[in-house]
């Protein structure tokens, strides 16, 4: 975790010096912008993360393993890409639900499948922004598109997790 | 509308805490409690750092360049090159849809446009700094990221066959409002 913290501190310095020398106006902005962001998603991922611990401790552990667990294979792949495309809300509501999922002893695999089919399907972007901004026609064909990559990116996961990554 | 999500929060948390209290007492309340504290504390700082990495990354994105690429006829080029671009780009959808939306009006193929969200939506490396190394950590996050680079390309593929199949998907110029 610490290396984590440490990896993404420098890049931020490092990307903040860029922009401190390339365009030195535009470092002031971006600051206010990320502190804006910064308290619209921190007040709500307390929130979001106390919901997401209470389901964990009243959900039975034994209830995910068989379903979504590493060895689930195929099925927990599409079981995850079912889950997945009818979660509604943002990503602060996503990953503490795809965390404790994960701890609770999801197969990375089905977790990728989740999140992806997630990513894909969010029904509260299309409905909030895709729809207004890019119109039905487009969204259909997007969709049409697109709805089969959630179990594609599952099943490329389990196959990098069988090479000898050390993953 | 951001009070509308609040309040849904605020909501969810009051019927999480009232089931909790249900089914643990306050044992179990208390021990959620602390386990969001413990919990939050360790993403914070992570989190911190991603929103930064957006923020800057966004001022460094050459959105100028990136529409002179993915113009109507770019082809397997164009989505290539949305892909990318997409996948790179910082920003929640208040950012991104925006951005299509211009690109879409000034020329840009729906298959590149495809490709650019789900690029955006799918790989997002952003989404990268911000939600999954926190969250879930590095290993993860690039277990996450190198499944899903294909999947762009293959939506963009797709998006063009189907259009050039029943021409009639294609969005036409008045619905690019």
């Amino acid at each position: 975790m610490n290396g984590v913290l440490i990896f993404m501190a420098g890049l931020a310095l490092g990307l903040g010096a860029l922009v401190a020398v390339r365009q030195p106006q535009a470092l002031r902005p971006a600051l206010r912008d990320a502190a804006r962001q910064g308290r619209t998603v921190g007040l709500r991922i307390p929130l979001g993360i106390f919901v997401a611990v209470v389901v964990s401790e009243v959900l039975p552990s034994g209830a995910i393993g068989p379903s979504i667990g590493p060895e689930s294979g195929l099925r927990g792949i599409l079981i995850a890409t079912a889950f997945g495309a009818i979660l509604p809300g943002g990503p602060i509501v996503t990953f503490p639900i795809a965390f404790t999922v994960w701890e609770m002893g999801a197969g990375p695999a089905q977790v990728v499948a989740f999140l992806v089919s997630w990513s894909i399907f969010a029904v509260h972007r299309i409905l909030s922004f895709e729809l207004p901004f890019m119109g039905p026609r487009f969204v259909f064909v997007r969709l049409l598109s697109a709805w089969y990559l959630p179990p594609v990116a599952g099943l490329i996961a389990l196959a990098l997790l069988s090479l000898p990554l050390g993953l | 509308m951001r009070d509308t999500a609040t309040l849904i929060f605020v909501a969810l948390v009051a019927i999480a805490a009232g089931y909790a209290f249900w089914f643990g007492g306050t044992a179990l309340l208390a021990d959620s409690a602390i386990q969001t504290a413990s919990l939050t504390l360790r993403v914070v700082p992570v989190l911190t750092c991603g929103l930064l990495i957006g923020a800057f990354a966004g001022v460094l994105m050459p959105r100028e360049l990136l529409l002179r690429w993915v113009g109507e006829d770019s082809g397997f080029r164009g989505i290539v090159l949305a892909s990318i671009g997409g996948a790179l780009m910082p920003g929640g959808p208040f950012t991104s849809f925006p951005l299509v939306h211009a690109l879409h009006r000034a020329g840009a193929g729906t298959g590149a446009m495809v490709a650019f969200l789900v690029a955006w939506a799918a790989v997002g490396v952003n989404r990268l700094f911000v939600w999954e190394f926190p969250f879930m950590g590095v290993e993860f996050g690039l277990l996450r990221l190198v499944s899903s680079l294909p999947l762009p390309l293959a939506a963009g593929i797709a998006a063009n066959a189907l259009i050039r199949r029943f021409p009639h998907l294609g969005v036409p110029p008045e619905d690019k409002r």
